[in-house]
């Protein structure tokens, strides 16, 4: 019984998503083009609950869909691009699906040889004993992986760094 | 199964029908107490003492014209309010009312809140948007940049009370609070929160959006009829959840002496309610640079020196 | 050193609150209008009234003093002469639509006839009823006098102002 409603939830969730991406590259308003992306966020936050990883769902959703989609609708709404759908234009769209097409085959050949495809299934992730989702991420990114977060970290230090040098500079 | 099911939609029921009223009385509350401020009455006519007044307010925007102008971009014009309204209702499933009423018990409760109010701004963006008219744009513009700013001071000030708890849960965080309310130790975070609460539901002081004066109404000037009742829904149950969580981080949610513990949350939630409508009572509005100056260089800064603080006593004290 | 309490403990938005506070358990000042009476003051100007002697003839001599007098031309007299040389008043007529009620007419009258009353509502359904001649203006006298009042607002206390 659980099982069946978790495999409809994760369909109706992914068909949401693959959908929503695609409206998405293909309006030809800039802002529905965000807000068919903003439903995305929301199928793969839905799709990381289902796989119980709560904490990163609520991440994606106030990160992404709160703050980041939110500056990309004000851009969009303040400097009111003229799309004249990307159809019109052959030479972006051959050169921009080669890059869509080695990327995407990129990242297949890099799932395969991780081996993520034939041991993913949909149930949730082994907690360590104890832990709850957010402590278990909390243990494992401030000890295992620090120096990649620090230099992350360092890395959007520096990328607000130059946004002020730039905004400042009149 | 199913019947675990019926039940949780149930439950969602109840808290729902609950929460319009409260937001239906909300109104009159507010219209009452704001009134005896000014040594005036208030509603009185629409049944005793008025009491009637919020259905009569509800029967009259349901009975009005749905209007749609001719320029509006009409599905994100139809899609907005519902925006506006259904992260301010979701977000009562994570809130413990009482040890036992409770839709969803989640372990990131904290962060569902901070997350369904951070997309709450979508609501207001999209209204404005879509509306095609230059005060309704302005009015989002000013409201979403007010939410974006806020949130980040609110979000700092809530990580306070979360350390001290240990937890994201709130149910938990409500009963770390059994000896001490954190409102003693996380003063200041409190008042951070208190203010960034209010500035982040657009009410006054921090009421910009809607500043009648100079922008008519705000983003929702192109409204109509029950879709304009659903951004003032919206509006009102961001409030209750914002008084809820305050009760539950600072106030010590539904702990207390004596008094069952559903009596206390409510009582809690809704002193901090009344503050709302005190400050509304009280304050003059901000110009808009004062309020970006406040968000960015008072609050901000003082709630990372808070949380700093806080996180090493805790460690300290932990290890 | 005081600024800096006072900013950081906002002691002046604490003031703010406790005035509004304050305030709040105070009576309210509204009068419920239809439903509850509103103050008059003694010198309130509503309706006129025209004195009569004991007998019930008016004071009135018909000298056209406040139809002279009157901004807004609302009070139309006729007069007449009489079997014995006297003065005969034909006609008194007064526009309640257009009276703006500024009280010349009291101050003019040289016999102290015409005075402002405290009735005040002339609201009808028609207009037909707005202008009112010496017949009415003598009853309102006595509708004043005796505290009759048609609208039940103003209160009995008055009456001593008329008799005075």
């Amino acid at each position: 019984m659980n099982e069946i409603f978790m495999n409809v939830g994760f369909w109706v969730l992914g068909i949401t998503a693959v959908v929503a991406s695609l409206f998405m590259v293909t309006r030809e308003n800039p802002v529905h083009s965000a807000l068919w992306m903003l439903l995305t966020f929301f199928a793969v936050a839905g799709i990381f609950i289902q796989l119980d990883a709560e904490y990163i769902a609520a991440i994606q959703v106030m990160v992404y869909a709160g703050a980041i989609l939110v500056l990309y609708m004000f851009v969009v709404m303040l400097l009111n691009p003229k799309s004249t759908g990307f159809i019109k234009v052959p030479a972006k769209v051959i050169l921009g699906s080669v890059v869509a097409l080695v990327l995407f085959l990129q990242i297949v050949m890099t799932l395969m040889g991780t081996g993520v495809i034939k041991s993913a299934q949909m149930s949730g992730m082994n907690l360590p004993e104890g832990l709850s989702n957010v402590k278990a991420f909390g243990a494992v990114m401030f000890t295992q992986y620090i120096v990649p977060f620090e230099v992350a970290s360092i890395l959007l230090l520096v990328a607000m760094i130059g946004a002020i040098v730039i905004a400042k500079k009149d | 199964m199913v019947l675990a099911i019926v039940f949780t939609l149930i439950k969602i029921l109840i808290i729902v029908v609950c929460v319009l009223t409260g937001v239906a009385y909300m109104t009159y509350a507010e219209r009452k107490v704001i009134g005896h401020m000014q040594v005036r009455l208030g509603p009185v006519h629409t049944g005793p003492m008025g009491l009637l007044q919020p259905l009569a307010d509800g029967l009259k925007l349901m009975s009005k014209e749905d209007m749609t102008p001719d320029m509006v971009d009409k599905p994100v014009f139809y899609v907005a309010p519902f925006l506006g309204m259904v992260p301010g209702i979701a977000a009562f499933a994570v809130i413990p009312f009482a040890p036992n009423i409770v839709v969803a018990d989640i372990n990131v409760g904290v962060l569902y809140i901070l997350a369904l109010s951070s997309v709450g701004v979508y609501g207001i963006i999209m209204s404005g948007w879509a509306s095609n008219s230059k005060y309704a744009t302005l009015g989002s513009l000013r409201s979403s940049a007010q939410i974006i700013s806020y949130e980040t001071a609110m979000g700092l000030s809530i990580l306070g009370p979360v350390l001290l708890a240990g937890s994201l849960n709130l149910k938990e965080i409500t009963e770390a609070q059994r000896g001490l309310w954190f409102f003693i130790p996380q003063f200041v975070a409190f008042v951070i929160y208190s203010i960034s609460a209010v500035a982040e539901t657009n009410r006054a002081p921090f009421d910009l959006p809607e500043a009648e004066t100079e922008l008519v109404a705000g983003f929702h000037v192109e409204y109509s009829g029950m879709r304009f009742a659903m951004f003032f829904l919206g509006e009102y149950a961001n409030m209750y959840v914002v008084s809820c969580m305050c009760a539950i981080l600072f106030l010590g949610g539904y702990t207390g002496p004596l008094l069952p513990p559903l009596v206390w949350f409510l009582i809690k939630m809704l002193a901090f309610m009344f503050f709302f409508l005190w400050l509304r009572a009280t304050l003059p509005r901000l110009r808009f640079d004062q309020l970006m100056n406040l968000g960015w260089k008072v609050l901000i800064p003082i709630a990372l020196a808070n949380l700093l603080i806080t996180s090493i006593v805790v460690y300290a004290i932990r290890n | 050193m005081k600024n800096v309490f006072e900013t950081i403990f906002f002691t002046e938005i604490l003031q703010g609150l406790g005035i509004t506070l304050s305030h709040m358990f105070k009576k309210p000042v509204t009068y419920r209008y239809p439903f509850e009476a509103t103050p008059i003051q003694d010198r309130f100007r509503g309706i006129q009234y025209i004195k009569t002697h004991a007998d019930g003839r008016t004071k009135c001599v018909g000298c056209y003093l406040c139809q002279k007098v009157c901004p807004s031309e609302c009070i139309h007299i006729e007069t007449d002469c009489g079997p014995n040389g006297e003065r005969l008043i034909r006609k008194y007529e007064l526009d309640l639509s257009r009276c703006i009620y500024c009280g010349y007419c009291e101050e003019v009258c040289p016999v102290d006839a015409i005075h402002m009353g405290w009735e005040w509502n002339t609201v009808a359904s028609d207009r037909s009823g707005y202008v009112i001649n010496m017949k009415t203006l003598s009853q309102n006298y006595k509708d004043n006098v005796e505290g009759n009042w048609k609208n039940k607002h103003l209160k009995k206390k008055l009456v001593e102002g008329v008799q005075q």
